[in-house]
């Protein structure tokens, strides 16, 4: 009841919001180059659907393979970074570091080094999903609890069966909201990616409707972008749900 | 305490390195600080005849946790010898450390079998033993619940059953029933003397309350502040359990409460 009423509540001022945004675009005649109405920006969604899921597949594939390669290093790194001591104390400042530089700036090199494919924007997601993925495991890693370890290891377990009967299992929930933060961050990184220099995707076909002041299609695309976002933040939202922190 | 039964007594005296489950021999231990080092342990020694079972009490902080730790391999010592049944200890000891020490992500018996999954994979039998095992310690209908879900009566049981199943003659027990209300632990403490009948093991209680010592122990070691030493050793005559409202047991409960005062006073005075 208290949760249906707070969702009523939000999806009035959501409303609300756009009535007004609606009602200024008319009442100041605002042309649709500066700021296009809701109802302007709804009706295009519709109408260009075919074009923007188009260039929503592209952006999509650069996403998925961003975030499995940053993944997966980011995977072996925090392994490599917990088990040789040395190796972690030098990468902690470097990993946390790593996360201020603007990989913004970076892209354009990337679109000089890998070229104008997809493979600069799968870098740039990949980039991005790495860091946080392998603090975060390497986090949860870290701050397995000693008592839940001990009585395996007075057992004689090896490192082995102590990392598949608890290691892993412990870290897994911060994997998974390393990654869920990485796949969010990944859309953005692969879009940056597609306005630094593309032929297709979603950050591509903003850049283009931007040059010839279409704003409703940018508009559109970043609809999309964000129910693609909304949408993947869910998704993995439901496989932490499937291993929760149970502490 | 008449001669003749503490003449039939058991266990056997110590010495006979041969029917000792574990020998701790002139242990030293010390924490890194940064005034330098910490000592806990100087030279402590220890021996536990197969089949015995050991109380320790002693004031809190005085080394009993590090004792358990270094008995079950996980901790090394500086200096001294230990053996468990002759050889190094790892892997011959279930420990349960202090604290909710069972797996958050399994249920009730994946814990338990958890403990047999160290040694290899587990036989559709050996998980039927185990079931049984849940009904017979009074955890039938708990199988399938998480740790979480039970209470910290059920959490003990469950993690004391995973302890006894390891199949580890050298049980070592941190402060099992610490953390439990007066009520839920003297049932625990029944349930613990029932459990003991049933899977002879060697044992090692660190345990705050002495009676709790007395009713489960062949023998209960009164330990000194840190650098813990052995104060007193008292063998109640009868053979363990005993029953709680026991004279005897009350009798060498002052006994013991008396010596860890006397211990207290000396040190503050």
């Amino acid at each position: 009841m208290d949760k249906v009423a707070r969702h009523a509540q939000a999806a009035l001022l959501v409303l609300g919001l756009l009535a007004l945004w609606e009602g200024s675009c008319w009442l100041f005649r605002l042309p649709v180059y500066v700021l296009p109405a809701p109802s302007r920006i709804f009706t295009t969604f519709i109408r260009d659907l075919p074009l923007l899921l188009d260039h929503a597949a592209v952006t999509l594939l650069e996403v998925a393979l961003g975030l499995g390669i940053g993944a997966a290093v980011g995977i072996v790194v925090a392994f490599l970074a917990f088990y040789i001591r040395p190796l972690g104390q030098a990468l902690t400042p470097f990993l946390v570091g790593s996360q201020v530089v603007p990989i913004f700036a970076v892209a354009p090199l990337l679109v000089l080094w890998f070229g104008y494919g997809i493979w600069p924007k799968v870098a740039v997601a990949a980039m991005i999903t790495f860091f946080p993925l392998a603090i975060n495991l390497l986090d949860g890693l870290r701050s397995v609890p000693l008592e839940l370890l001990e009585f395996f290891q007075a057992l004689g377990a090896r490192e082995g069966k102590l990392l598949r009967l608890v290691r892993v299992p412990a870290a897994l929930p911060f994997l998974l909201s390393g990654l869920r933060v990485g796949a969010t961050l990944a859309l953005v990184g692969a879009t940056i990616g597609e306005w630094v220099g593309a032929s297709r995707g979603l950050g591509y076909l903003m850049i283009q409707a931007n040059a010839r002041l279409r704003m409703d299609r940018v508009f559109a695309a970043v609809l999309l972008l964000t129910l693609l976002g909304v949408g993947l933040f869910g998704l993995l939202g439901v496989l932490e749900r499937l291993f929760p922190r149970r502490r | 305490m008449s001669p003749a039964a503490a003449n039939t007594s058991w266990p056997p005296a110590e010495g006979e390195s041969s029917k000792n489950a574990l020998v701790l021999r002139e242990i030293h231990v010390s924490f890194p600080r940064p005034d330098g080092p910490f000592p806990v342990l100087r030279g402590f020694s220890l021996a536990v005849a197969l089949g015995e079972a050991v109380g320790l009490v002693g004031p809190s902080g005085c080394g009993k946790t590090t004792v358990l730790r270094v008995a079950a391999g996980l901790l090394r010592p500086e200096r001294g010898e230990v053996r468990v049944r002759g050889k190094p200890p790892r892997g011959q000891v279930a420990y349960l450390p202090q604290g909710d020490s069972l797996l958050p992500w399994r249920t009730a018996l994946g814990n338990v079998l958890a403990a047999l999954e160290v040694d290899g994979p587990v036989s559709p039998q050996a998980r039927k033993t185990a079931l049984e095992l849940f009904s017979r310690f009074g955890l039938s209908g708990f199988e399938r619940s998480f740790p979480r879900e039970l209470s910290g009566g059920m959490r003990q049981r469950v993690a004391l059953l995973r302890a006894f199943l390891a199949r580890r003659e050298l049980l070592l027990l941190d402060e099992p029933l610490g953390a439990l209300d007066a009520l839920t632990r003297a049932a625990l403490q029944d349930w613990l003397a029932e459990a003991l009948r049933f899977f002879p093991r060697t044992v090692v209680l660190v345990t705050h309350d002495v009676e709790e010592a007395l009713l489960l122990c062949d023998r209960v070691l009164v330990l000194s502040p840190r650098p813990a030493q052995i104060l007193r050793e008292i063998r109640p005559a009868t053979p363990r359990p005993r029953p709680r409202g026991s004279p005897e047991v009350q009798t060498l409960r002052l006994q013991v409460l008396s010596a860890l005062a006397q211990q207290a006073h000396g040190q503050s005075g």
